[in-house]
């Protein structure tokens, strides 16, 4: 039992410190790279150059560094992410907690909203959304995933939040007509905050595949801007041949979801037993 | 060759009694073996046809699918010379006159020529065809390209006859522009019902291939018509099949699970070795594309654009584009640099016309001397505090062009523009085109061996109610008139002269930056013997494909019981 | 129970009303329209498509077209699909069995498989296997799909030769029986690119739900009464660890139609996926509102049948 605890906490650990590392990165990225992300140094002679010792990843179809796109890729993939993630846990804790707070037809119209939008397939929206507008900027993009992914965040704030009101606590502070803005900000959202932590981190960890999958379909970050989901809709074909350019954001995306799970779990299990 | 289904439920032993006999059938069944016909093609190709009925046909797809299963009139042939009618093959129409004032042009047809539910073809269809051409509901493209006709009338039963409003250039062209349709069953359709009735579902054609079964964005099967009026056809069954991600459409033909693509990208073109029951044909493209300048001003298009209305701008644009490294880079060796508004397979092709050079040094003293002399930190030249910064329309669908985008992008900011791409997916792309929001727009025009497209792409006045192809507002009378005396020139050398000078003068405006017309390469099945590939228009001749007697069949060659 | 069944297929309804009211608000929002189709070549003529959209309706504002469908649509009519010449009927009629057997096959797949993996693994957290399990199944997650299903077509259907490169079946290919056979051919390498992420959620939430409910106290109890382990296992514990599940698997079903249409796409299937998403593209209104009220209808019904399981998996949520 205690070897299972000991490795499980290496394994958070190692989580965290990829995380960290990719942040370092992604920030430091113009200290730690030699050429632009965006430079194309000879799109004839040093296309899809494999990884040497003068391109750490090699060179995709535009003779671009990879390793250099790959670091500035973090900034806007985890940009996007932390500011979806922020935009959907924003508005997701306020209308679960509102819900939990408000009358009972208030809270039902809430809720059947929440799951009305939750059927909407997501992708679908978004291709609704985008097919309007054409590519997005950075932050009208990012605000998008934010506002497309809020629903399930309702969903457990408002269980969790229908939980606490129920204690003795919260009730008896009820009782005594402590104004509901009051209750949110003083009693409830402290209590929720373990819950926001796991819901944020796990909101994280599907907005990273989701923005790759937008890229895939040609609806990302606008080029020739790197991210990762756009590093792997460049290279649609001969993937195979040409593995250095699907492989490094591969494992950068698997690594940062992976990472971003075990973290969530990890404080799941802390604080919710 | 199918066999009873009870036979597949049988026991073990009863199969293995069955076995000689079953021999026996195949050996009978598949007929002479050396008979190098029969076949089943299958054509993968990553869009569907739009329609069935060809006066509402808009892309390519929609032409191979229309002529499959409607024969024209008469037919460009293989020399591609639109001009008179040396160029053109007999097809329905079987001979054609001109009357004494060379303004009517009488067709009769042939004989044997039936449309698939056995009813001959008569002057009465080609009234038809026309009129569903015309009719303003239908939304025909081809009504603006016959605008020389008149009108379609009936002089006996074989007999009809086509009235030009005056001589041009083209006539012939015009003559297989219209397509007979049959009126016994669309004279019966209301206006404007066409398109939902079930004759488009289920048309009645006469070409060599009849439709059997359609399922939209998914697969159409044809199988052949065996007494046809011009032969039976090489091939059993045809079948179009979508794939709508090119990897997995072209994976079906490594795969021999289809045996034609017929636009391999330059990359796939490399895979071909691995995969030696592929045969590669290349042909001479018939699509360019070019970055066409918006003469007008994106906000309001009243009003000349504020920087690209200048030559000297577009001249310094046009400079600073390396068109060599471009196609070097994107195509290797399978595209060729553009050199004007035609591809060099056009029989007004001028090879001695150059666009402007690759000349950073010019690009940078013409932007000089427009006053741009100032930069900012990332290098992009500034003019009395604003940034030079240009916006270009990249269509998503079209990976050549979003590529070249990118490319250029690079390179116009090494000269210190600033362009900015809007990539935007096909009807926003489209819309955007059309409103004139846009500084530059990645442009692709497919052309055909007749001169009349350039009218939709160059004149100032564009045929009356034609798609805007005309993107940039391009407008020049010099243009303008050379382009209608070549088109109403009687003499293919004064229209040569005439469409060149027409040419030239789109050029030297530097009305565009010329960028590439790829090579067309096309992957087959090696078991097909094809005659001469069409670069036009390839399906034309897969009434001709044979089966190598000695290469060896697939399954779905097998001949199919008859319907 | 008879009148809240009632209440909940009147909000089933009402979800059904809101969802193909915004999608039918949306794609009219943006540019294009159906008539409008060339990417370069010549297009339908300006005035041509101004009476084309005057004919059926699509210059009129939005709530009244809405209007219109819906009552179209209560008399049985959906309308006729402009991209696909047929009408939205019959499209959706040959797409949706595609979907269904293609989302059935693989949400059957991932539950038994996980279901099963992780009720195993669960019951025995301790051991090392288990925990691999876990971490594998985690792995799987985080790779995008679609990646998934690039390397599916590319490893065993094109270097390898084994499964064919996308479609429902052979061309051409053979019927009755050894059509059955093709057809299950075809279906292989999407179910498993469909069903494996799905798989590796299901594993871990019953991985984690049945370890948390095998230290329960009704488990001693019954232990302590002398239930057979088996019986502990698979009657009490399983049927209590499947709620997350089964609510999960409730909400997931939108989710699904979203996986549906990338790897519909790579493996050229043709469903429900592919039909909304070409749809959009070639803003066919009637067809994407066909598309999205079968959706919704079927998210719904998705949605109460899980309800439904949970209540009977746990007697407590009964008179939730």
């Amino acid at each position: 039992m205690k070897e299972a605890h000991a490795s499980r906490e290496t394994g958070v650990r190692l989580a965290a410190a990829f995380l960290a590392l990719v942040g370092v990165g992604a920030l430091a990225a113009p200290w730690l790279t030699t050429h632009a992300p965006t430079a194309q140094l000879d799109p004839v002679a040093l296309a899809w150059q494999p990884p040497s010792a003068a391109h750490w990843l090699g060179t995709d179809s535009y003779s671009r560094d990879v390793w250099s796109r790959l670091l500035f890729g973090a900034r806007a993939t985890m940009g996007i992410a932390v500011l979806a993630v922020t935009v959907s846990l924003t508005f997701g804790t306020l209308v679960g907690a509102v819900a939990a707070l408000a009358p009972r037809w208030l809270d039902a119209l809430l809720m059947r909203a929440t799951d009305a939008l939750l059927a909407i397939p997501r992708l679908l929206l978004l291709l609704l959304v985008v097919a309007g507008a054409g590519t997005l900027e950075f932050a009208p993009l990012a605000i998008l995933l934010g506002s497309t992914g809020w629903m399930m965040t309702a969903r457990v704030v408002r269980q969790d939040s229908g939980r606490l009101l129920a204690t003795p606590h919260l009730e008896g502070a009820r009782a005594l007509g402590v104004p509901w803005a009051r209750l949110l900000t003083r009693h409830l959202l402290p209590s929720l905050l373990p819950t926001l932590a796991v819901a944020a981190t796990a909101a994280f960890a599907a907005a990273v595949p989701l923005e790759s999958g937008l890229s895939y379909l040609g609806l990302g970050v606008r080029t020739p801007l790197p991210s990762w989901g756009n590093l792997l809709a460049d290279a649609e074909s001969q993937p195979l041949a040409h593995w250095w350019v699907i492989v490094f954001p591969t494992v950068m995306i698997a690594g940062t979801v992976l990472a971003a799970n075990a973290l969530a779990n990890a404080m799941e299990r802390q604080w919710r037993r | 060759m199918s066999l009873p289904s009870r036979d597949l439920d049988a026991p073990m032993p009863r199969l293995a009694r069955l076995r000689p006999t079953l021999l026996l059938l195949l050996a009978l069944g598949c007929g002479p073996s050396d008979r190098a016909g029969g076949g089943t093609v299958i054509i993968a190709s990553p869009a569907d046809t739009e329609t069935l009925i060809p006066a509402l046909r808009t892309t390519v797809t929609g032409r191979m699918v229309t002529e499959l299963l409607f024969d024209q009139l008469i037919e460009l042939g293989p020399t591609l010379n639109p001009f008179g009618d040396a160029g053109f093959e007999p097809r329905l129409a079987a001979r054609w006159s001109w009357d004494s004032d060379s303004l009517a042009l009488a067709m009769t047809l042939d004989d044997d020529a039936r449309w698939h539910d056995g009813r001959p073809v008569v002057a009465a269809d080609v009234v038809t065809g026309y009129r569903v051409i015309m009719d303003p509901t239908n939304g025909s493209p081809i009504r603006s390209e016959i605008t020389d006709l008149d009108s379609v009338t009936v002089r006996d039963e074989r007999t009809a006859v086509l009235h030009f409003k005056s001589r041009t250039a083209e006539p012939f062209v015009t003559a297989a522009a219209v397509v007979p349709l049959p009126s016994h069953l669309i004279d019966t359709i209301p206006a404007g019902a066409l398109a939902t009735s079930a004759f488009a579902q289920q048309p009645v054609g006469s070409g060599r291939y009849r439709l059997v079964a359609r399922e939209p964005k998914a697969r159409t099967e044809f199988a052949a018509v065996t007494d046809h009026y011009r032969g039976r056809p090489g091939p059993d069954r045809l079948a179009l099949v979508v794939a709508p991600d090119p990897a997995t459409g072209i994976a079906k033909l490594w795969a021999e699970e289809a045996d034609v693509w017929d636009n391999l990208p330059p990359t796939e073109v490399a895979a071909a070795a691995a995969h030696p029951q592929v045969r590669l044909i290349q042909a001479a493209g018939w699509d360019y594309t070019f970055i066409a300048f918006n003469y007008r001003d994106p906000s309001d298009t009243a009003r000349a654009h504020p920087l690209l209305a200048d030559h000297a701008m577009r001249a310094a644009l046009s400079h600073a584009v390396d068109r060599e490294q471009l196609v070097r880079a994107l195509f290797d060796t399978l595209a060729r640099p553009l050199l004007g508004p035609f591809v060099r397979a056009q029989f007004t092709a001028d090879t001695t016309l150059a666009p402007p050079a690759f000349d950073t040094t010019a690009a940078n003293r013409l932007l000089d001397s427009l006053g741009w002399t100032a930069r900012d930190r990332a290098g992009i030249r500034r003019r009395g505090g604003r940034p030079l910064r240009l916006r270009a329309l990249v269509p998503a669908p079209s990976a050549n062009r979003v590529r070249a985008s990118v490319l250029v992008q690079e390179q116009l900011r090494r000269v210190g523009v600033d362009l900015v791409i809007e990539k935007l997916e096909g009807q926003a792309f489209g819309a955007a085109r059309d409103a004139g929001t846009f500084d530059l727009v990645f442009h692709g025009v497919g052309t055909t061996p007749s001169v009349r497209g350039l009218r939709t792409t160059w004149a100032s006045r564009t045929p009356a109610g034609n798609g805007r192809l005309n993107a940039g507002n391009f407008r020049d009378t010099t243009v303008d008139a050379s382009l209608e005396a070549g088109l109403t020139a009687l003499d293919p050398e004064r229209t040569r002269t005439q469409i060149r000078t027409a040419y030239r003068r789109v050029i030297d405006d530097a009305a565009a930056i010329w960028l590439y017309e790829p090579v067309q390469v096309a992957g087959v099945h090696r078991r097909f013997v094809t005659p001469a590939w069409r670069s036009d228009a390839w399906w034309r001749t897969i009434g001709e494909w044979r089966l190598d007697p000695a290469a060896t069949r697939l399954a779905r060659d097998a001949r199919p019981t008859a319907p | 129970m008879g009148a809240s069944l009632l209440g909940r297929l009147a909000q089933g309804a009402l979800v059904v009303l809101f969802v193909v009211a915004t999608c039918f608000a949306l794609i009219r929002l943006a540019p294009g329209d159906p008539f409008f189709r060339a990417l370069d070549e010549a297009s339908v003529p300006a005035e041509v498509r101004a009476a084309q959209l005057a004919r059926f309706g699509y210059d009129r504002p939005i709530p009244e077209q809405f209007a219109r469908y819906l009552g179209n649509v209560v008399r049985g009519d959906l309308g006729w699909s402009h991209s696909r010449g047929q009408p939205v009927a019959q499209a959706i009629a040959t797409a949706l069995p595609a979907t269904l057997l293609l989302v059935g096959t693989a949400g059957l797949l991932a539950f038994v498989v996980g279901v099963s993996l992780g009720a195993w693994s669960g019951w025995h957290a301790d051991r090392p296997i288990a925990r691999g399990i876990d971490r594998g199944a985690m792995l799987l997650l985080s790779i995008p799909d679609y990646l998934l299903a690039l390397l599916a077509v590319m490893g065993p259907a094109l270097a390898w030769g084994l499964f064919p490169v996308g479609g429902a079946r052979t061309e051409f290919g053979p019927t009755g029986l050894l059509g059955l056979v093709d057809r299950l051919h075809h279906l292989v390498l999407p179910v498993l690119a469909l069903a494996l992420p799905i798989a590796a959620v299901v594993t871990r939430l019953q991985h984690a739900a049945m370890r948390d409910v095998r230290d329960a106290a009704f488990i001693r109890t019954a232990r302590a009464n002398g239930v057979p382990e088996r019986r502990i296992r698979w009657r009490h514990a399983l049927r209590n660890a499947l709620v997350p599940v089964l609510s999960y698997g409730g909400v997931q079903v939108a989710a699904a139609l979203s996986g549906v249409v990338v790897i519909e796409r790579i493996f050229a299937w043709p469903g429900m996926g592919r039909l909304l998403y070409d749809g959009v593209l070639s803003r066919d209104y009637p067809l994407i509102a066909g598309g999205v009220l079968v959706a919704a209808i079927g998210t719904v019904l998705g949605t109460m049948v899980a309800d439904l399981a949970i209540r009977w998996a746990d007697p407590r949520q009964r008179n939730a």
